[in-house]
């Protein structure tokens, strides 16, 4: 090989078993990622065939589901920063054009790397609300996942015999290792440096750093020191807020004295005792009231339990029907007052018969304010906060 | 590439050498390459049916070929300057801890870079980026370069103490 003198320290570090080991490290993260990025994908979208899919609990799990996917992500920085390193001088290695193993290998490596930074990179930015990009986001990242960990698939492959030889043998007693790879590139090694378990021990730190510094939105024990949360987690009425009534123009609509909240079950044709129903806000208030406790837990990983009170969906639904309940259900479709991207969502037929899926008209013991979704919003358990849909004026059964 | 055969070696077309690979690769390795192909291609149909502008075009080829070019072109060689430096010209006992915190001082920096660009924050809504996200930093590098500073110390003192002992 026309390995170029190039020499780092600590060289020691680069060696296969190391080398390894962080990979194996970023498989398992970028896997988590990957699957709690497919939940996620797959509440807000889900198959034409498969709406009741997502179970309604526990009430927390998409709340630990996307504060792993972000956190996974994040420490993935500082891990792939490290992998990176520890193969450095390839990437400077002249490609031999005439070598059909090389020119596959390193296409691949391309695309992984194109794709993991892409990943990583317009992830932590998009936490920060930072879209400094001409492309939708949500559909940018998971098509790019897609190519990201196919790619990663055939790197493993690739790499299925170096991986096995360096798991499988054992470490030198003492001291840092070395392969004929890095005696190769390094003929001025220091005797001394980081070594296989120092730069473990670095990753591992790094983990650390990442998750004390960024998961303070998420854990709230955390907040004091989390230095680069999206949020310090306070709000009005205790509870941060991601799209304001103000800045989605929606105030003249949701204060007008005439709002009442449209029940539309034209698509249930006469068999409904009523076809629609208009429900005040005297009227919302009159009927039973139910109380839970549920997270918001935002898309962009941070998340704040609160205390709600409002109108079961199944309540307002046996308004409607009350033979709708029993059989297969009916999906509902949530039409927000404010146009926005997410001012609509579907709620499933399974999520729409648990008691705790409802039309919150109070917030921790107060009348929602304008920008929780006044006056009527509402909030399920387990679900995207995305899907959450405030200042609801009307509300659809599906057929 | 390690597993690379040496020059010379690789003698014969594309198709001769491709059929070579495959000849030689396990059953899971093909049926993960193949597996991983197909991932891949799906990706970037998905990724492509979203194209609609050349602004947009330009948009996604900067976010892809962003990282392996910071990577290549300015991380990596400013890892291998920055670490050759210091190994070079700091005192001894005071290497790793500095190898140790120039690591991550630049990851902190590269989390922290959006958040303190400012980039997202929106004046009608006080709940979001509501950190003070320069006071954060400084803090996280203080508490970094301290302990770096106090982890060379204590190594400077006890290999001091050990020099006198193995002289005798």
């Amino acid at each position: 090989m026309n390995a170029p003198k190039v020499t780092f320290p600590p060289i020691s570090s680069r060696t296969e078993r190391t080398t390894t080991w962080l990979g194996l490290t970023l498989a398992l993260t970028f896997s988590v990622c990957f699957l709690t990025g497919l939940i996620s994908h797959f509440i807000q979208h889900p198959a034409s065939w498969a709406h009741n899919w997502w179970p309604t609990g526990p009430t927390w799990f998409y709340r630990v589901s996307q504060g792993l996917h972000v956190t996974t992500g994040l420490i993935s920085i500082p891990l792939l920063g490290l992998k990176l390193w520890s193969v450095a001088p390839k990437f400077w290695l002249k490609l031999n054009p005439g070598d059909l193993r090389d020119i596959l290998e390193r296409v691949s490596i391309l695309v992984l790397i194109a794709g993991a930074g892409f990943q990583l990179l317009t992830g932590l930015f998009n936490i920060a609300e930072a879209y400094r990009w001409k492309f939708f986001f949500p559909s940018a990242h998971y098509a790019v996942s897609w190519v990201t960990i196919g790619a990663l698939i055939v790197h493993v492959a690739v790499k299925l015999p170096i991986i096995k030889r360096a798991l499988g043998s054992p470490p030198p007693a003492n001291g840092p290792e070395e392969t004929d790879d890095t005696k190769a590139n390094a003929p001025e090694a220091p005797a001394e440096g980081l070594g296989r378990r120092g730069v473990l021990l670095l990753a591992g730190g790094a983990v650390g750093m990442t998750v004390l510094a960024t998961a303070g939105d998420k854990l709230p024990f955390l907040s004091a020191v989390s230095a680069l949360s999206q949020r310090s987690g306070n709000g009005s009425q205790g509870l941060p807020v991601n799209q304001t009534a103000k800045g989605l123009r929606v105030i003249d609509k949701i204060t007008d004295p005439e709002w009442a909240l449209m029940l539309d079950g034209t698509a249930l044709g006469s068999a409904a005792g009523a076809v629609t129903k208009s429900l005040s806000l005297d009227d919302l208030r009159a009927l039973p009231q139910h109380r839970a406790r549920l997270p918001i837990a935002c898309v962009e990983g941070w998340s704040v339990n609160a205390d709600w009170e409002g109108v079961s969906l199944r309540t307002l639904v046996e308004l409607l029907d009350p033979s709708l309940l029993q059989g297969s259900g009916h999906r509902l479709r949530m039409n927000s007052l404010a146009k926005s991207l997410y001012g609509v969502s579907e709620v499933s037929a399974r999520l729409a018969a648990d008691p705790d899926a409802m039309i919150a008209l109070r917030l921790n013991g107060e009348t929602l304010n304008h920008d929780h979704g006044f006056p009527a919003r509402l909030i399920a358990p387990n679900r995207p906060g995305a899907m959450q849909t405030k200042w609801l004026g009307t509300i659809e059964v599906l057929p | 590439m390690s597993t690379s055969p040496a020059d010379g070696e690789h003698a014969g077309s594309p198709g001769a050498q491709l059929r070579g690979l495959v000849s030689e690769a396990s059953r899971l390795q093909l049926i993960m390459v193949g597996l991983g192909l197909i991932m891949i291609f799906a990706g970037a149909y998905l990724a492509i049916s979203q194209l609609n502008s050349f602004r947009g075009l330009l948009s996604w080829g900067l976010w892809l070929l962003l990282p392996p070019l910071l990577s290549d072109l300015i991380l990596m060689p400013l890892a291998a300057l920055v670490g050759w430096a210091t190994w070079r010209r700091a005192p001894v006992s005071a290497r790793v801890p500095m190898l140790v915190a120039e690591f991550l001082t630049v990851v902190f920096l590269i989390i922290a870079l959006p958040f303190l660009a400012g980039w997202g924050a929106n004046a009608d809504n006080p709940s979001l980026l509501d950190r003070n996200y320069v006071a954060g930093t400084a803090i996280y590098l203080t508490v970094i370069w301290a302990s770096a500073a106090a982890w060379a110390l204590v190594r400077s003192r006890s290999a001091k103490r050990e020099a006198p002992a193995s002289a005798t």
